[in-house]
């Protein structure tokens, strides 16, 4: 099924194709490897409340907000995004009460004298016309609407980001229909992991996966790739080429403010042993790195 | 996968059904995952077939991706804040219970879980007039104890309490797959025009406690429990997402290493609920049976509640509030 | 209708068959008949039967001529256990007294029929006296202002002794004979027809149980014996925690046997309108941190402190017995003392012994809201 299907292809999904993707190095500076080649997929593990979803909605603001607006640096990437929600995590809420922080800081640092408001909603309309929203119910539902972004993907070849919200929403149900053996569930899981590869090749897409921790936290703390575990399955382990843990910090002194109280971490782990961790803050205007 | 059969689609037809079953394209997955070339080579099925039946079989199983402009036209003309009738909890919920949200209270025995679910069904239904579903899994719905509330609080008898009572519905829930009939029944209900239910408007679902349905499921060899965990979990967001509804959970705490409390049910629970709040009992009354000395102070009705998870705002907030007659306060 | 298949209570194997199969959705196997189903999943056509009956029973109301129904309306009322707050409201609450009226006071009116009170104690506390008290009260005629039951009497310990029922049950039965011969109306020969030692004796039904297997096995048919014994309005289960404290090593098994158990309870007591009354044991819960001392609790664990709805705790204070009221959910958290005397359990007479608890209230309230309500006027019997 690899195989390219090149009789199939139309012209504007050629086009998208060979778009040229712009760079993605903005997307995060703090995060991401200073090269950040397409066709990555970047894994967001960690427990609940630790700020996975954050993240995500985080990085989709960058991405969706526009590079200048009215003259001002906005400092977006003014691409698009697919978000599958799987887990019903997206706030849609959440997300515009960031775009709508993010666009009245960068206006109001120009000019107070205009009347603002009605062009942030504007402007946040149109940061969300490059958002695309797909909520899936089984995992049958969630392969078959991978290979149905074909056409979206065709049709907008300024998408270049893909947010999975998390990636392990149906392993428990899948696990029960699956059957005992692991057979089955590892041949569902090359399905999903096939397709989605087909996708990101075709089209140059980053992915950034969040997963759920499911179990108690093993040894793999230090090392995720020491325990060689991953509940996924390893045809998941192979598709994933960076990983993310997340993890809550105790605050060190009991009297700082609310923001500062709720400290997260980010342990970046590159390939050959090296890890950064970096520590951030959830703030109205998503997510603020400490230095 | 769902399986391909006669009615699909015009193009699947009797032969072309046993034409594909005999290359080992049974479901819609195969189907879909397999080349169209290849299937119509190996199958001889005309290419222009396998390609018209992929199509169909795709836009009937796939999810429609939203364009989030749309998309939020439609939460923010959807979007409801219910009120709890406690203003400090409002306070720390920014606002009260969104609709679209899972909220889940969790706590110790007597920490005011049920009473805050009793309080807040009836501000619910005293306040906006919507309907409220109460799925009571234990004895824990007190109709008198509303009633008590409901006569306390309506100083102007303006709403007869026999009005209200018709707003409130409760369901007794005895085990996982009872919670899940009648989540399910009630999905079907939204879904039916001619019900009852939809004439008026439901807003509130909750379900207290679901730790105790679920829990006897949980554990021992077979994950057959995390299914149906994971299987309510779905249902309720669904209710939430695509109705427009508030829902509300209970949860138990179990006791960790150390003596140091979280919610039960686990890992993969833990990261069902958008919005978590914890209560507690003020230090002083906890697990305290010895009688103290100057007995019933405000302290005895005073509880604490601590915002443990939010899409939407810091955590690690908490406040305080009193059960009193009114309710939760 | 959109619900998985693997929501229902079926069997892995079944449920991995019908996966495979491609019988994913309620609306994907509904229309089709038991023999299909069962050369499809390779599974006899009376087991493929029972599985659709399952689920079709479960989504859909079935015509008398076994047919599904061409309109599929749903409604909520068609849940079982569905009730509007106001239908509820239209019925009211009925309780068991104690004969202590100031422990009917801090439950509300005496242990409430539908609910599961558990009343927690250390050994000597008087538990079984509550429950022998109730056992006998709960037969009370409804012109005494009584429930007019029967009970299932669950003995795990051992501990029901038949002379104290004779001793609790004679005293009721002279309370009331007593009162009857007080008040008007009454013809005293009714009641003594109706309401005596061999009646109070002939209406408890006994089970002696040895582990939890047994107690698991009598829970289990007690809906088909509540079937057949309509006139129950109490079940007591004196000690639920004795078969579960000892040789019992697998904490998460217990746990679930525990919370399946209390399903049950709850499920027996709202669908046939009785109370439920269990005995706890207490149990030392060791100092977490530093401020924190160690205590005794009530035994079983947290999850299983969430199953009654009322919890009452009984202990000593000096020479007194006490009753805590630990969690109710319309009372708020009260003391008050009690005695046991020959005749069971009853009020401390005097006043001045431990009034200190301002929300309990008073002898005097309690008595003119009561007004003559009966069994409640029971200090003439003590003496």
């Amino acid at each position: 099924m690899a195989t390219p299907k090149a009789k199939s292809e139309t012209g504007a999904q050629l086009l998208a194709r060979l778009h040229c993707k712009p760079s993605l190095v903005c997307l995060e500076r703090v995060l991401l490897p200073a090269v950040t080649s397409q066709k990555s997929v970047f894994e967001l593990r960690g427990e609940e409340g630790v700020g996975k979803t954050q993240l995500l909605l985080h990085l989709v603001a960058n991405a969706i907000l526009p590079k200048s607006s009215h003259g001002v640096d906005i400092a977006g990437l003014c691409v698009g995004v697919v978000y599958i929600d799987l887990d019903y995590h997206f706030s849609m809420i959440r997300l515009t009460s960031i775009l709508e922080t993010r666009i009245q800081t960068a206006l109001s640092a120009r000019d107070s004298s205009q009347d603002a408001s009605q062009s942030v909603e504007d402007i946040v309309k149109q940061c969300l016309s490059r958002l695309y929203v797909v909520r899936c119910s089984s995992s049958s539902q969630f392969l078959i609407t991978l290979h149905s972004l074909e056409t979206l993907l065709g049709n907008n070849p300024d998408i270049c980001l893909l947010m999975i919200d998390s990636i392990s929403a149906f392993y428990w149900v899948d696990r029960s229909t699956g059957g005992s053996s692991t057979q089955g569930r590892t041949n569902s899981n090359k399905l999903m992991v096939d397709a989605l590869r087909k996708l990101l090749v075709t089209y140059n897409l980053v992915v950034f996966c969040a997963k759920a921790e499911l179990f108690e936290q093993r040894t793999y703390t230090d090392n995720p790739s020491a325990s060689g575990y991953d509940f996924m399955g390893h045809h998941w382990q192979r598709l994933v080429t960076h990983r993310w843990t997340l993890g809550k910090i105790r605050p060190i002194k009991e009297h700082v403010s609310v923001v500062q109280r709720n400290c997260y971490s980010v342990t970046v782990h590159s390939g050959n042993d090296a890890q950064k961790t970096r520590s951030f803050v959830i703030t109205d205007e998503g997510v603020e790195f400490r230095k | 996968m769902p399986r391909l059969r006669i009615g699909l689609c015009p193009t699947l037809t009797q032969i072309v059904l046993e034409k594909l079953s005999r290359i080992g394209v049974h479901d819609v997955v195969d189907i879909l995952t397999t080349d169209a070339v290849e299937v119509s080579q190996k199958a001889k099925v005309s290419y222009k077939d396998v390609l018209s039946i992929q199509r169909v079989l795709l836009a009937q199983y796939s999810a429609f991706p939203m364009n989030a402009a749309d998309f939020y036209v439609d939460v923010m003309s959807s979007v409801a804040i219910l009120s709890t009738g406690s203003s400090n909890i409002d306070q720390l919920l920014d606002g009260g219970l969104y609709t679209a949200e899972v909220t889940e209270v969790v706590g110790p025995v007597a920490s005011g879980k049920t009473q805050l679910c009793l309080s807040i069904a009836l501000s619910v239904a005293m306040e906006t007039r919507q309907t409220v579903v109460y799925f009571d899994t234990g004895s824990s719905f007190d109709s008198g104890r509303l009633q008590d509330m409901m006569e306390a609080r309506q100083k102007p008898l303006t709403q007869t309490v026999e009005m209200i009572g018709s707003l409130i519905r409760c369901c007794k829930v005895y085990s996982v797959f009872e919670l899940l009939s009648g989540l399910e029944t009630l999905k079907a209900s939204l879904d039916d025009q001619t019900d009852k239910l939809c004439s008026t408007s439901l807003k509130l679902v909750i379900v207290d406690c679901v730790a105790a349905v679920i829990s006897p499921v949980l554990g021992g060899f077979q994950t057959d429990g995390h299914a149906y965990m994971m299987h309510i979990s779905r249902v309720l967001k669904t209710l939430a997402v695509e109705y427009s509804v508030a829902v509300l959970i209970t949860n138990n705490v179990v006791y960790g290493d150390g003596g140091a409390t979280r919610p039960a049910m686990g890992k993969t629970w833990s990261h069902v609920p958008n919005t978590r709040v914890e209560l507690l009992k003020p230090l002083d009354s906890v697990g305290e049976l010895t009688p103290r000395p100057q007995s019933h102070t405000d302290s005895d009705h005073q509880r604490h509640a601590i915002l443990l998870k939010s899409d939407r705002l810091q955590t690690n907030v908490s406040t305080t509030f009193v059960i009193s007659d009114y309710g939760v306060q | 209708m959109q619900r998985e298949l693997g929501s229902f209570p079926l069997t892995p194997g079944v449920r991995q068959k019908l996966h495979s199969a491609g019988f994913l959705l309620v609306e994907d196997i509904i229309q089709v008949t038991p023999e299909e189903l069962g050369r499809e999943i390779g599974i006899t056509s009376e087991e493929a039967h029972d599985i659709l009956t399952l689920i079709t029973g479960a989504t859909k109301p079935t015509s008398a001529s076994g047919a599904v129904p061409t309109d599929p309306t749903m409604h909520l009322e068609r849940v079982p256990g569905h009730m509007t707050l106001s239908e509820m409201l239209q019925e009211p609450q009925q309780f068991i007294v104690t004969f202590s009226e100031r422990l009917d006071g801090m439950l509300g009116g005496g242990v409430p029929l539908t609910k599961i009170t558990e009343f927690c104690g250390t050994p000597g506390i008087g538990k079984t006296q509550i429950c022998i008290q109730l056992a006998v009260d709960v037969q009370i005629p409804e012109c005494f202002g009584g429930v007019s039951g029967e009970t299932v009497y669950v003995d795990t310990e051992g501990t029901f002794i038949v002379d104290r029922v004779k001793d609790i049950a004679t005293a009721a039965v002279d309370h009331c004979h007593q009162m009857a011969a007080v008040e008007a109306g009454h013809n005293p020969q009714d009641t003594t027809e109706t309401f005596t030692l061999v009646s109070i004796l002939r209406g408890i039904h006994y089970f002696r149980c040895r582990d939890y297997v047994e107690l698991i096995a009598i829970i289990h048919m007690l809906p088909k014996f509540l079937k057949e014994h309509t006139r129950v309005r109490l079940v007591v289960v004196d000690s639920i925690a004795s078969p579960f404290r000892h040789h019992f090593d697998d904490y998460s098994l217990r746990t679930r046997v525990l919370g399946h158990m209390a399903q049950d309870l709850s499920r027996i007591a709202n669908e046939h309108l009785l109370a439920v009354v269990l005995t706890n044991q207490m149990t030392t819960k060791l100092a977490a941190g530093e401020g924190q001392r160690s205590h005794l609790v009530p035994a079983l664990g947290e999850s299983w402190g969430h199953v009654a709805g009322v919890r009452v705790v009984l202990n000593w204070e000096g020479q007194q017995r006490c009753a805590l009221l630990l969690k109710s959910p319309s009372r708020q958290q009260v003391i008050v003392p009690f005695q046991i005397t020959t005749g069971g359990i009853r009020d401390v007479c005097s006043v001045s012994a431990t009034q200190r608890h301002v929300t309990s209230p008073t002898p005097a309230s309690v008595s003119s809201k009561d007004t003559s309500q009966g069994p409640t006027k029971r200090r003439r019997l003590d003496t």
